[in-house]
């Protein structure tokens, strides 16, 4: 189980970080923006669902759709902001570690979004936070890595 | 200025244990940044300018703060849940206490009101909302509204007995006013009362210590309305000392 791609997007709808963690070619990272685009309705889709009165919503929204090459997760901000995951599709995954994974990505995003030069709604370009991420997402085994137990 | 904020101890209360760190700041020196803020910028530039620029200072440190603040909050709903939110938590960290009386309209008694209300005639500026009526039915109607002044427009598209649709967009927009009996930021402006003398002794020197409040509050100004508009609550924010310290917020959803 490994994680393919992560996806920010903003509260428009529009995508502000979307990063394959294989080396992708341009069509890979087209197939990835689609899957990631497809998701959103999946998002919407469930935050309509789940509302009901008296209901508490988790910001953790759990696997969203699987398709034939990954599963796609997802997490939604108070702020609208949208985190998509993408898993390659192998083993079953803990659903609690996935989770973790969110809550230190949404961490990352926020305290990328405490930078004075950060702009809201805008692409996130910087190097640090490709570092940070790259930090979260090593928490499971690379493809060519041991597949130990995992650090948390 | 967000990180200060953020882990805002109360002063004097001991120092925290030496293995867990926290980065702390004296309050006094967040209030010394804020009233530098407001004297810079009314110094280098006239009245609106420098309102405009503070408040947009503080719709900035708003969206920063709110993105932190409602990190482990679980999702909010609706408009009414994210201003219970702004005046619990977000007031909390912010000011240290939470807004004394939140008062609102709700948007729904003022549209019943508005049933009886037969709108002078006017062009019928929304056509799309009414999709059966034909053109000509409209023009009719206008037409005859003309010779007529205070005829509904719609009278023949509805008949007597359902209300006129408002011509003008509904007032849809809700009201919220936040009260605040002892806003910290503005404690110091307060001052003792006068001695000997009752309320409203001196009016005149009410009134300039109110101007001068004004001033100060475009900033608070912005961090809610920058706290509201990044949860997704479009609204202006107005200010209004009345009795210092204690200060109201007129929240209005655009």
């Amino acid at each position: 189980m490994t994680i393919a791609c992560v996806a920010f997007i903003g509260p428009q709808n529009n995508p502000m970080y979307l990063r394959s963690l294989e080396p992708a070619s341009d069509d890979q990272y087209m197939k990835l923006h689609y899957v990631v685009h497809c998701s959103l309705d999946a998002v919407e889709e469930k935050v309509l669902l789940k509302r009901g009165p008296g209901d508490v919503q988790e910001s953790y929204l759990g696997l969203l759709y699987p398709t034939e090459d990954y599963r796609v997760y997802g997490y939604l901000t108070n702020t609208h902001v949208k985190i998509i995951v993408l898993l390659d599709d192998e083993a079953p995954v803990k659903d609690d570690l996935v989770m973790r994974v969110m809550k230190r990505l949404h961490n990352l995003y926020v305290d990328t979004t405490s930078n004075p030069f950060h702009k809201f709604g805008m692409p996130i370009s910087s190097p640090r936070f490709d570092a940070a991420l790259e930090s979260i997402v090593s928490v499971y085994p690379r493809p060519g890595g041991s597949v130990g137990g995992f650090k948390t | 200025m967000q990180k200060p904020l953020a882990p805002s101890p109360a002063p004097g209360t001991g120092p925290t244990p030496a293995k867990k760190p926290t980065r702390r700041c004296a309050e006094v020196c967040l209030e010394l940044l804020c009233v530098e803020c407001v004297r810079l910028f009314h110094d280098k530039q006239s009245g609106p300018a420098a309102a405009a620029a503070l408040e947009a200072i503080g719709y900035r440190v708003g969206q920063q703060l709110v993105e932190r603040y409602t990190r482990d909050k679980p999702l909010l709903g609706d408009t009414l849940e994210i201003i219970k939110f702004v005046c619990k938590d977000f007031w909390q960290a912010l000011f240290k206490k939470q807004v004394d009386n939140l008062k609102t309209n709700h948007r729904g008694v003022y549209v019943l009101q508005r049933t009886s209300y037969c709108p002078p005639p006017s062009p019928c500026p929304h056509p799309d909302m009414y999709p059966n009526t034909p053109s000509r039915h409209l023009a009719a109607s206008r037409s005859r509204a003309a010779a007529t002044p205070f005829l509904c427009p719609h009278a023949d598209t509805y008949p007597n007995t359902r209300p006129a649709p408002p011509v003008h967009p509904p007032p849809r927009q809700g009201v919220y006013v936040l009260q605040d009996n002892g806003f910290r930021w503005l404690q110091r402006l307060a001052g003792p009362p006068p001695p000997g003398a009752g309320a409203g002794a001196d009016p005149g020197r009410e009134e300039a210590a109110r101007q001068l409040a004004l001033r100060y509050l475009h900033l608070p100004c912005g961090l809610v309305r920058g706290a509201l508009g990044h949860l997704g609550v479009a609204c202006t924010v107005e200010a209004d000392p009345k009795q210092l310290p204690s200060c109201t917020f007129t929240v209005r959803i655009t």
